[in-house]
């Protein structure tokens, strides 16, 4: 069940609780060991007593009532063996007499017993057997008011019953504050995340803050935010491209269509005008079914399951080679593929074409002149299967480099469109090697040509 | 008319310039937003068609310095964007008018027409000289009672001299409004043009409109010869 109780009054509550118990125990402990020492005191006072009452050698009657008018501040009270009253003092005067007290007297040496008299009064009373020549000669009980001990323990009880809850809500307050003072902040980050919609993520908590518990969780709530609007605004650039993107093919043919009916033409011309249509329908075609191949490995993990098919990378690359072949005659180049032994991975081997391919092709279409070369390493000592694709073209400077994997990023934009590029070749290429668990690095200088390298794990 | 068309791809661009020259447009076309500052700053431009995602400088920039330098022409910009926020910026930069890309082209000229309109005294659709008036948007022209039918070129020289009237125009003025860069100064392409629309606008009619001035230009005017 979840409780509605805030972590402020739940705080208190369970401090509350524990200095309740504490201080009740504690009271508790203090009054009974304070209430045994008294009454143990008065109890050795009375045997004390008692003990003066026994002057040696003596054992007349007359010889003990002088005694017990020596005997000051307590009652006394003289018994024969009978149980008769031989003379009494003070508050023994009107005790009623207790037979099995005095028996317990006669067999324990000696018994203490609390009476209550007439208003209350507690009196503490001792009986004692009294002996002469191993003859019991009757029973002595001293006894003295306990009055002024309960009204010490009563005082007692008195001060701990208003200092325990004095106590209680003091502490209750206290502990309240400092729960709200520790709390504050995060009220303040609530209210502050509430204000957070999507629209602002840029905006940030900037609570100056101690470096504590809660400190920290504003600074990484902070960073959160920063990933989250990074995330958002890499979204919201490609979607800005992704629009651009589709809406220039577009126009490209409903202006080509616009100015093809604006008059009559002959029928060489509207001929003309649909082949040009048709050459930015497959653009759009090929661009669509990239957008398409990236959302999809977008939600996919290295551990999706169709991944787990052997390849031959050394067959893969060799096959690419020979796809291309013709696209590096028809501009001049050599394309050359150098696999010396079989190279095996796991994963889909779809995929893995699309990588190569698009990389070959990506090299093919930038160099001018020289050539492209792949090269296939098998798995050496790093479990890694490497694939290198080289060309010869102008290379890209530095500046470019790390933007290079970002879709529609273009290092110059009129010339990848002349060639035909949609911009994301590289991005799929990179999105694909992610998520079979590889890496794709870069080497590239101005006028060196550029290298592309493919890491993927080898099969185990 | 003569128009400058500001726009990266391009294809886009030669298909736009194909179609504004059968429309009897002076066309020129550049790929950049530098090169459209520079040429603005050369040729007086009709109207001025720039594209807003320029690679370099963007169109909206390049509004903000053609304004700056006190170019009076239209400017219409193309775009991809179509979000309230870039109209309101394309706007407020100095354009005339906006559209979004994907467009049809009749729209595009009908556009043309409307900000180059709003340039000129009248506001009407018809130009008139005397009992000469000219039809922008048929491109066709009527003098009295007679229908005459323009070739664009005609159209072209007619129109641009309709919007100046009573005002003496050079063969380089004219040249410069009615074909594009690809004129030659020295030719006499624009006396060959005259005799033509002579031809169709004068020949019957006692009262000539078309007069040349010796040595200067030719302008069209209701006032009688001089």
């Amino acid at each position: 069940m979840k409780t509605r109780l805030s972590i402020r009054s739940r705080l208190t509550l369970w401090h509350l609780c524990l200095l309740a118990l504490t201080l009740s125990a504690f009271s508790l402990a203090l009054y009974a060991a304070l209430s045994d020492q008294v009454y143990r005191n008065i109890d050795e006072r009375l045997s004390l007593g008692v003990a003066g009452l026994r002057p040696p050698g003596s054992d007349s009657e007359e010889d003990t009532q002088r005694a017990i008018g020596r005997v000051t501040g307590f009652s006394t009270r003289l018994i024969d063996p009978t149980g008769r009253v031989l003379g009494a003092s003070g508050l023994l005067l009107d005790a009623p007499l207790d037979q099995a007290a005095l028996d317990r007297a006669q067999s324990q040496r000696g018994d203490f017993r609390t009476v209550t008299l007439a208003g209350n009064q507690r009196v503490r009373v001792y009986a004692y057997p009294v002996q002469h020549d191993g003859r019991a000669t009757g029973y002595v009980e001293v006894a003295v008011s306990l009055s002024s001990a309960d009204a010490t323990l009563r005082s007692l009880a008195l001060i701990l019953l208003i200092a325990v809850p004095a106590t209680l809500t003091l502490a209750g307050f206290g502990g309240w504050f400092i729960a709200d003072r520790a709390l504050r902040p995060i009220d303040a980050i609530t209210r502050q995340a509430q204000a957070i919609s999507e629209q602002d993520l840029h905006r940030r908590l900037n609570l100056d803050l101690p470096d504590d518990e809660v400190g920290r969780l504003a600074r990484t709530f902070d960073a959160m935010l920063a990933r989250l609007d990074a995330a958002f605004q890499r979204q919201q650039r490609f979607t800005a491209d992704a629009s651009h993107e589709l809406r220039t093919p577009l126009t490209v043919i409903k202006t080509n269509i616009g100015v093809t009916l604006n008059r009559p033409r002959s029928a060489k011309q509207y001929e003309a005008a649909l082949n040009q249509i048709e050459g930015e329908v497959d653009r759009l075609a090929r661009l669509t079914s990239d957008l398409l191949l990236l959302a999809r490995t977008d939600g996919s993990s290295p551990q999706a399951v169709d991944r787990q098919r052997a390849i031959d990378l050394k067959a893969l690359a060799e096959g690419v080679a020979a796809e291309l072949q013709p696209l590096a005659e028809s501009k001049g180049l050599t394309l050359h593929c150098h696999a010396p032994a079989a190279a095996i991975i796991q994963g889909d081997p779809d995929q893995i074409h699309r990588v190569l391919f698009n990389l070959v092709e990506n090299a093919i279409k930038y160099t001018l002149q020289g050539g492209v070369t792949i090269d296939v390493a098998p798995a050496a000592a790093a479990r890694q299967v490497r694939v290198m694709v080289s060309d010869t073209g102008p290379g890209i400077a530095a500046e470019h480099l790390p933007h290079l994997f970002e879709r529609f990023y273009r290092v110059d934009a009129a010339r990848s469109r002349e060639a035909g590029g949609s911009g994301l070749g590289l991005a799929i290429a990179h999105s694909l090697v992610t998520a079979h668990g590889g890496t794709i690095d870069v080497q590239s200088e101005v006028g060196q040509g550029t290298r592309l390298i493919v890491s993927l794990p080898a099969a185990a | 008319m003569r128009l400058l068309i500001v726009e990266d791809e391009r294809q886009i661009a030669a298909f736009l310039e194909r179609g504004l020259k059968e429309e009897g447009y002076a066309v020129d076309v550049v790929y950049n937003g530098s090169d459209a500052i520079d040429w603005a700053a050369a040729v007086e431009y009709d109207c001025i068609v720039l594209d807003v995602m320029l690679p370099g400088r963007d169109g909206y920039s390049v509004c903000r310095e053609l304004r700056a330098r006190g170019l009076k022409a239209p400017v219409l910009m193309l775009t991809a964007r179509d979000a309230v926020d870039d109209r309101v910026t394309g706007l407020d930069s100095g354009a005339d008018d906006y559209l979004v890309k994907p467009f049809a082209f009749k729209e595009l000229l009908a556009r043309l027409r409307a900000v180059t309109r709003r340039q000129g005294d009248s506001r009407s659709v018809e130009l008139r000289v005397a009992d000469l008036v000219l039809n922008t948007l048929t491109h066709t022209a009527q003098r009295g009672e007679r229908r005459i039918e323009l070739t664009a070129k005609e159209y072209s020289l007619l129109e641009f001299m309709m919007r100046n009237p009573n005002r003496v125009l050079s063969r380089t003025q004219i040249g410069e409004h009615v074909w594009n860069l690809d004129f030659v100064a020295e030719s006499n392409v624009v006396d060959v043009y005259i005799r033509y629309l002579r031809r169709k606008v004068d020949e019957g009619f006692d009262h000539k409109l078309i007069k040349t001035m010796r040595g200067s230009g030719y302008l069209i005017s209701d006032a009688a010869e001089p």
